[in-house]
């Protein structure tokens, strides 16, 4: 499908090439992937630790708990999406590439899903353990989980393409997604719970999959627009 | 008075009402007061550069 | 028809123009605010079921509505400065944030206070009204917080018009999505207003207070423009001679 352009590389091949570089730099930061894992997992066990260990209660809060340690984990690792390039100027050769941007765009989110988004999928089913959630939840958790850290991959490169540059841009960021990120943390969290209380997950479960695809169609080009105006 | 009463509501419904205008007027007077404000601001520049000249 | 649109563009023709606009607004919007709030406080018949509490609906629901208003009024706004590239229309966009965010509290607040007789608490997170409110709040928190955080005008205006438009297409989304949150909720029955079927001396009221806080929204609106495109074309010919007409003499 791809068109075999005599005259440059063509759109797979320029969107491989940004998730490659992404993957790469990250390789030589291991911090990248290691920040928001271990914000992940600290998150989630210091809660048991304040609340009490009542099994109980552990299992009631525990989707809870983990969809809004995954929230914040992503909004940790937004911040910084952009910002590396921006300060050695890539970010300039990205927006003026022959490629189109909103490709682009969407590779970076694609590659900052894999660093941030698929590790803590990886793991969560380790910290559902220790919140006692049933192990028929656990397949819930991932999809939910899977699909809600695509969406801010997603929505998350717009809030970090408008504030790339700015001072305190960290906390505007947070600002910025905050809305955005509340379908997808409202409808992640109850669809878990309702897989716990054994009721039907169908209807939660295709909500955040036509959000993902929503996300999908429009954040790359508005990511892309944002890119544009923040870089003038 | 019983008509003030509001059914025992009162506190309720005329705190409401309360809220709502000074919303309204605090929302008039920031707007004036900005306009005076950016009015000045420009007067301030204009008399410099007339000085100036 | 065209030109007068054109006209309309122009910042000097708007600024003159609203200028006229705003005492009408203003003297239609107070009539139809007091015959509301009269009519609305000792006219309308109690509720059967909340009694007299059911009055704050004649300023909850304008809030409401307002806050919604201004939105879309920013979101429009900010699409057309952004296409058109419209110096005028990124003005409107500005004037409206602040307008809206302070309606969207009224909102939040009256229907707080309207809420701790019905349903016992300040708070109902059970109401996805409120919910989805408060979190159009933070749209415009952050909004205005992206403007404020861009020195340059015209940056600013455009990224927070591509913030405005996202932010309005996830509005209906966190509406919907609040909705069936709390429809999970077993919670206390919402609130229905005017009660079981509205009669028009509880309807004419809220429509009158509904129309008048528009008007005086309209006219809020249009002053805070007047002051964003005042401001804008500070260096510009015409304000110069607005603003010191008898040039060379002081």
């Amino acid at each position: 499908m791809a068109v075999e352009d005599s005259k440059g590389p063509s759109l797979m091949q320029g969107l491989q090439a940004i998730v490659r570089r992404d993957l790469l730099l990250a390789w030589k930061r291991p911090g990248d992937i290691l920040n928001p894992l271990f914000f992940f997992a600290m998150v989630a066990t210091l809660f048991p630790l304040a609340v009490g260990p009542s099994p109980e209660q552990l299992a009631v809060s525990g989707p809870g708990v983990l969809w809004v340690a995954a929230l914040l984990a992503a909004l940790l690792s937004l911040n910084s999406l952009y910002l590396s390039d921006y300060d050695d100027g890539s970010l300039d050769q990205i927006i003026t590439s022959p490629q189109p941007l909103p490709l682009l765009a969407l590779g970076k989110s694609i590659s900052h899903w894999l660093l941030s988004g698929l590790p803590l999928v990886i793991v969560s089913p380790l910290l559902a353990m220790t919140f006692r959630m049933p192990t028929d939840t656990l397949g819930v958790l991932m999809v939910t989980l899977m699909l809600g850290t695509i969406s801010l991959s997603l929505l998350g490169s717009i809030g970090a393409a408008l504030t790339v540059g700015l001072n305190r841009g960290n906390a505007l960021l947070s600002l910025l997604i905050l809305p955005l990120a509340m379908p997808v943390l409202i409808f992640g969290a109850r669809t878990v719970s309702l897989a716990a209380a054994d009721d039907a997950v169908a209807a939660g479960i295709y909500f955040l999959a036509a959000y993902c695809m929503l996300a999908l169609s429009f954040a790359p080009f508005a990511t892309a627009a944002a890119l544009k105006i923040s870089n003038e | 008075m019983e008509l003030f009463a509001m059914g025992d509501y009162g506190a309720y419904v005329w705190s409401s009402y309360l809220l709502t205008i000074v919303v309204v007027v605090i929302g008039t007077i920031r707007g004036r007061q900005r306009h005076q404000q950016v009015t000045d601001a420009i007067r301030r520049r204009l008399m410099i550069k007339e000085t100036d000249e | 028809m065209w030109k007068f649109v054109h006209q309309l563009a122009s910042p000097p023709h708007f600024y003159e123009l609203a200028a006229k606009f705003i005492p009408w607004f203003a003297v239609f919007a107070l009539a139809l605010i007091a015959y509301g709030t009269v009519a609305g406080l000792f006219l309308a018949p109690a509720d059967y079921q909340q009694g007299d509490a059911f009055r704050i609906i004649y300023v909850h629901v304008p809030a409401a509505y307002l806050s919604m208003l201004a939105y879309s009024i920013m979101a429009i706004s900010a699409g057309v400065g952004l296409i058109w590239r419209m110096k005028l229309a990124h003005a409107v966009a500005a004037g409206a944030a602040p307008l809206g965010a302070w309606f969207t509290f009224l909102a939040l607040a009256t229907g707080s206070i309207w809420g701790r007789p019905m349903w016992g608490t300040w708070w109902e997170w059970g109401d996805p009204r409120l919910t989805s409110e408060l979190i159009m709040l933070f749209l415009y928190f952050g909004y205005m917080a992206l403007r404020a955080a861009i020195d340059d005008t015209t940056k600013a205006d455009r990224a927070s018009a591509v913030l405005a438009l996202v932010g309005a297409v996830n509005i209906p989304i966190i509406h919907f999505s609040v909705e069936w949150w709390s429809s999970l909720h077993q919670g206390p029955t919402l609130v229905r207003e005017g009660g079981p079927a509205i009669e028009p001396a509880m309807l004419y009221p809220l429509l009158a207070m509904i129309l008048g806080f528009s008007l005086l929204f309209g006219a809020m609106l249009l002053a805070r423009v007047r002051t964003e495109v005042l401001h804008r074309e500070r260096r510009a010919r015409w304000v110069r001679n607005l603003l010191m007409p008898s040039e060379g003499s002081l």
